[in-house]
């Protein structure tokens, strides 16, 4: 297998290059074998274990029609270099609930990859939780079409060692009154980097759109890095687009409100950068998924 | 003035979201619009009567021509052509507005105006002066400025500095004449050592053809009460303007210094490559505060950097009005222990312009801080993006730094864009980030109707308020000249 760089997670307007931050390059060998999963519509939830050998591919393939609801939980565990692209087709009022917990091993990579397409008054949920022990690049294109269609996302990650995570989300917001909602929150430790690119992109005709992007970064290391580029692209006068951005360490109330309970700094950390992990796990009514996320986190903290 | 109902049909989109509102706000949907009105004072071509024109284009003879032309010392010759070296390899960005409509094989970069400088306006050539004095330059320097510097397309015409001023040591010269004085070792010890000439293709470019521009050197502990301004005018038609703009403010002192330009509207493309180092020292203040005016031809390719020393503060004060194109984004470097930065910074894209405005900080010591807040309006097909980066290093422990910037979209035929990067490398510090965007409430717009103004004035009113983070911070005749130009852009269109 000959080695090459590929580059993952353009962002969709460019920046100055000395930043870094315009794509991820990773040296990544050719594929191995591929494989395609299909998930049909059904009243109940669907668990998909994603797993391979090295440098495996996958595509999982999630369409609904009209009126139609679909909820999918995927974990991925069990690969050294693995790709998977999950293709999503949101028919008119449908709603696709997509779980992933990514719980990727030492020294391994992992190239998670979303289309989506959401019809008129559609709607996606993601919610991804990434616990950190290998190198992550997660890249999750949304485009809202139809009338009234949504995506909701909410991101928790725990990036340790020298691991990376590196994430590109794009909402393009085709429809009128079209609406999106990103919140990531998580924490980096000793030696982690985490690169956060989400852009919304309000396209001419989105008119009445709404857009907001939140991210909140714990620095728990003293040689982390974290890089955060959120976007907003408009070309439509009536819509209404926000986001926010948080970095620093844990703040002196928060210490304050631990020490007074007789909790120390380090133990206090902890319990901060479980949180933003917790947190998704809370909106998650389905015990299995909560499962995922508790052995996860009991395995990247040990 | 012509007026015209458009039909409601381009904007249904609108309509239909609002539908159900009052009769009154659905009638005010209804667009107007006005022909653009004239931009006189700062349209005004005078005829050119350059006393020198350099050949069009860019070779190692035309620089060494403007080398000779200005009786430079030989090792700035030697810049020159390193500097031209260096353009000719770096390449042209893309990340930003296109340039492709500039053509350096047409741009004069260097004119000549029939005048030496002068330091009294009574010397000035009549044409010239009353260029001047439509932009309100000599009143300005009588009532509230402690010196002016003019200049007309590449060079200096007048420069002049109040007696009390000079006698506190404060040191305000033409760079020719700081790089051939008394001055000439500071010069070379600092000239392009901070914005480079690898730093960037115009950055190369302008070490390769400048001319023209201020040398500011504040002495210890010395607080300059009035303000000094310089003003680029550039009237020839092709032409480029170079000039560049060195201050060192020593321990311990103050200055605000104040920079306007504009030009008249060719059907040519002009080119404005400047380049303004500024470096405060310790404990020292500087803020810089410019209005850029100019003509919707202009290529406005711009670099402005500050170094900041212990306990220094740069304090950026920004308005960009004109160009048909602009890159700028002055750059602070805060390089020791407690050093602040701030800026303020307004932005108006109207109708053909593509401004790419915003700025860059990099913590590089502990302690420091900055603050960017910034506004950005789009209109009529008008281009803004806001562009910015702040990178804490790794030994940067208790930083701060917050970023605010919010954005109004004027109509559906406009584009607004944020770009904010953030690259943080120290758990020690403290970053906060903002961002908004959206279109002018409907509900303002009726409050104001209802106690009597016209939509436009209603209008033209919110989008003052909306830029008064930058009006505020200006003397009072630079923040009314602000809101005028702002007047004069509302007066496109409403709707």
């Amino acid at each position: 297998m000959s080695e090459m760089k590929r580059t993952v997670n353009a962002l969709p307007s460019k920046t100055w290059y000395w930043l870094k931050m315009n794509d991820a390059v990773l040296p990544w060998e050719e594929e191995g074998g591929s494989e395609t999963i299909q998930v049909e519509s059904k009243n109940v939830p669907v668990f998909l274990q994603v797993s391979g050998g090295n440098y495996e591919k996958k595509q999982i393939e999630i369409s609904t029609k009209e009126k139609e609801e679909v909820e999918v939980y995927m974990q991925y565990a069990d690969f050294s270099h693995l790709e998977a692209l999950t293709k999503i087709h949101v028919g008119k009022g449908s709603r696709v609930k997509l779980v992933q917990v990514m719980k990727t091993g030492k020294e391994t990579s992992l190239i998670n990859r979303i289309e989506t397409k959401v019809e008129e008054k559609g709607s996606l949920e993601l919610y991804q939780v990434m616990l950190g022990q290998g190198n992550i690049y997660g890249e999750t294109l949304t485009d809202l079409v139809g009338k009234e269609a949504s995506f909701d996302a909410d991101l928790g990650y725990l990036v340790q060692d020298e691991e990376l995570l590196d994430i590109n989300m794009v909402v393009n917001h085709f429809g009128e009154e079209t609406r999106s909602r990103i919140k990531a929150d998580g924490a980096l430790k000793d030696k982690a980097k985490k690169v956060f690119r989400g852009t919304i992109d309000f396209k001419k005709g989105s008119v009445g759109a709404e857009g907001e992007e939140t991210e909140t970064v714990l620095m728990l290391g003293d040689d982390v890095q974290n890089q955060t580029i959120p976007v907003i692209l408009c070309s439509e006068e009536t819509v209404a687009g926000s986001h926010g951005a948080t970095i620093g360490e844990l703040d002196e109330d928060t210490l304050f409100y631990f020490e007074s309970r007789g909790i120390g700094k380090k133990e206090a950390e902890d319990i901060m950068a479980r949180a933003a992990i917790d947190r998704i796990g809370r909106l998650l009514s389905e015990e299995k998924a909560q499962e995922w996320i508790q052995d996860g986190l009991k395995e990247v903290l040990s | 003035m012509r007026r015209e109902n458009e039909t409601s049909e381009k904007k249904s989109g609108r309509k239909a979201r609002k539908s159900g509102k009052r009769e009154e706000i659905t009638n005010m949907e209804e667009k107007t619009y006005v022909d653009d009105i004239d931009r006189s004072v700062y349209d005004i071509k005078d005829e050119e009567h350059d006393a020198f024109r350099i050949e069009e284009g860019l070779t190692p003879e035309i620089v060494d021509q403007i080398s000779k032309e200005k009786h430079d010392p030989e090792w700035m010759r030697e810049f020159r052509q390193q500097s031209l070296k260096i353009y000719q390899e770096l390449k042209v960005p893309d990340w930003g507005p296109s340039i492709k409509g500039l053509d350096m094989d047409h741009i004069a970069t260097y004119v000549r105006p029939h005048s030496d400088m002068k330091n009294n306006w009574k010397n000035v050539p009549k044409d010239i002066k009353e260029t001047f004095e439509r932009l309100g330059i000599p009143q300005a320097e009588r009532k509230s400025l402690a010196g002016v510097g003019a200049q007309y397309d590449s060079e200096l015409v007048y420069h002049n500095v109040k007696d009390e001023v000079a006698a506190q040591g404060v040191v305000y010269l033409d760079m020719e004449s700081a790089l051939q004085g008394e001055y000439a070792d500071m010069v070379h010890e600092y000239f392009m050592k901070l914005i480079t000439p690898r730093d960037h293709k115009f950055a190369a470019l302008h070490g390769a053809v400048w001319s023209g521009g201020s040398f500011v050197y504040v002495p210890k502990g010395v607080d300059v009460s009035i303000p000094l301004q310089s003003y680029f005018r550039l009237n020839a038609k092709g032409a480029g303007q170079f000039e560049h703009t060195l201050i060192i403010v020593d321990e311990g002192a103050n200055l605000h210094f104040i920079e306007g330009c504009s030009a008249p509207k060719y059907n040519v493309a002009n080119l404005h490559a400047g380049c303004v180092e500024l470096f405060v020292k310790k404990n020292a203040k500087l803020r810089y505060s410019t209005i850029e005016n100019w003509s919707k031809n202009m290529y406005n390719l711009n670099s402005k950097r500050a170094l900041v020393e212990e306990g220094g503060t740069i304090e950026w004060v920004s308005g960009s009005f004109g160009s048909h194109v602009s890159y700028l984004y002055p750059m602070s470097i805060l390089k020791g222990r407690g050093a602040k930065m701030e800026f303020t910074g307004v932005t108006f894209a109207a109708a053909g312009q593509n401004l790419d405005t915003g700025a860059k900080v990099v913590h590089a010591a502990p302690d420091t801080s900055s603050y960017m807040n910034t506004r950005s309006i789009s209109k009529g097909g008008g281009i803004s993006t806001f562009r910015s980066s702040v990178v804490v290093q790794k030994n940067a422990t208790g930083t701060k730094s917050a970023v605010s910037c919010q954005s109004l979209m004027l109509d559906s035929e406009s584009r607004s864009d944020t770009i904010p990067a953030m690259d943080v490398r120290t758990k020690e510090a403290s970053i906060g980030h903002e961002a908004k965007i959206g279109s002018i409430s409907d509900d303002a717009v009726f409050y104001l109707m209802s106690r009597g103004l016209t939509e436009e004035e209603a209008r033209a009113l919110i989008v003052s308020g909306f830029a008064d983070n930058v009006s505020k911070e200006l003397p009072m005749e630079y923040a009314v000249e602000m809101n005028n130009l702002i007047r004069l852009e509302m007066k496109g269109s409403i709707g």
